[in-house]
């Protein structure tokens, strides 16, 4: 019976454990380190960042349930599209991007409106559409971390991750 | 008899992964040149006018990616079998989606007015610049590593492979005049190292992308040093 248990418990606990997919920084860190291959990364300003703490250390996929259970939608505009990007509900999280249009800062609208379209169902969109699109967020915003988070995401696309 | 034609099986299946078997399997795969530029904008532009008077690409890219093979050995010793096989990869343009001559003159052109204290005109500059991409050497290595025992009733087989690192150098020649008066007339390099490839499952056709990669990133470094150095020059 013991061993019955076991296997799921080791499944339950390995699932917890899994990386989030997208992971919220703020443009305060100097560099990413320990970075999963596949992970992708959003970076804040320090005063977004301050506004919206809870966000920035859901690093797994556990961390990212735990934190839905006790928010609700609406309380803050940047808040409410990272949280669904975070959860991989990218339709729900291009909806609100589009809802909230001025609310949500240029830099940040720019950079996600690129996640966005890579990871959309519909027909790929060709990697230097992409880049272009990049370009425009890191023409926007060029800090140091930025232009490693987009260089990073654009060496994804290159391998098609 | 049976290890037999397993040997002969496994000489078969190592020849088949051979230089002609890399070369299939690189060939197949494609990529676009493209980066990100993320050097400082100059958002004013107090240097003047510059004209870029020709711009100048030679055949830096064969048509097709090759496989050479440099050394290698298969040692067969019936139940313990070794091999060491070492390759080089020359990127062909065949597996650039997009058209590299027009990459490289445009991505320059984008540098130069994203982060060049100048700008550009069509028609007469202050300033007259002439480049010409003379060159690009590129080390691509890939190494092959295996071996198969051969016990009474069981079969022991590893194979691993380890691709790059990709070395990228390209040079080009930048001729800066003012009123006909040659302010530089020197050569630049731009060059860049990628990560390997490498362990059991790696994916031999990611090795495209990497040399697509190198040419990219040899191209921005390229790119960033004319500017900054024309930049210097005024």
């Amino acid at each position: 019976m013991k061993i019955v248990w076991f296997f799921p418990v080791v499944i339950l606990l390995a699932s917890c454990s899994q990386p989030a997919k997208y992971v919220i920084v703020s443009d305060e860190m100097k560099a990413l380190d320990g970075q999963h291959a596949d992970q992708r990364y959003v970076c804040l300003t320090m005063d977004d960042a301050r506004t919206n703490p809870g966000i920035l250390a859901l690093q797994t996929k556990s961390n990212v349930v735990k934190y839905g259970k006790k928010r609700r939608d609406g309380q803050d505009p940047i808040e409410d599209v990272l949280f669904h990007l975070i959860r991989e509900d990218y339709q729900k999280a291009e909806e609100l991007l589009d809802d909230y249009g001025d609310r949500i800062p240029e830099y940040l609208r720019l950079v996600l409106k690129a996640d966005l379209a890579s990871e959309g169902k519909g027909d790929p969109v060709d990697a230097s559409r992409l880049v272009k699109m990049y370009q425009k967020a890191i023409d926007v915003k060029s800090c140091a971390i930025n232009s490693e988070i987009i260089n990073l995401r654009i060496r994804q696309l290159r391998y098609g991750r | 008899m049976k290890t037999t034609w397993m040997v002969v099986a496994v000489i078969f299946l190592t020849g088949c992964g051979g230089a002609a078997g890399l070369q299939r399997t690189l060939g197949d795969h494609t990529g676009e040149l493209l980066y990100l530029h993320d050097s400082e904008t100059a958002a004013e532009k107090p240097g003047g006018t510059v004209k870029i008077v020709s711009f100048v690409i030679d055949d830096i890219l064969p048509p097709d990616t090759t496989v050479q093979e440099k050394s290698g050995y298969f040692v067969p010793l019936l139940f313990f079998n070794f091999w060491k096989y070492q390759y080089e990869c020359h990127l062909g343009y065949a597996q650039i989606e997009n058209d590299y001559k027009q990459f490289v003159r445009e991505s320059f052109i984008e540098e130069l007015e994203r982060s060049g204290r100048f700008r550009r005109v069509e028609d007469r500059g202050d300033l007259e610049l002439e480049i010409e991409i003379s060159s690009l050497s590129m080390s691509a290595p890939m190494l092959k590593l295996g071996s198969v025992i051969f016990l009474i009733y069981a079969v022991g087989f590893n194979e691993s492979t380890s691709a790059g690192p990709v070395d990228s150098l390209v040079t080009a020649k930048a001729v800066l005049r003012k009123g006909g008066k040659e302010l530089l007339n020197r050569e630049f390099q731009g060059k860049s190292r990628t990560s390997v490839l490498s362990g059991k499952n790696v994916k031999l056709e990611d090795y495209t992308t990497t040399m697509i990669e190198g040419l990219s990133l040899a191209l921005k470094d390229l790119d960033e040093n004319i500017v900054k150095e024309i930049n210097h020059t005024q």
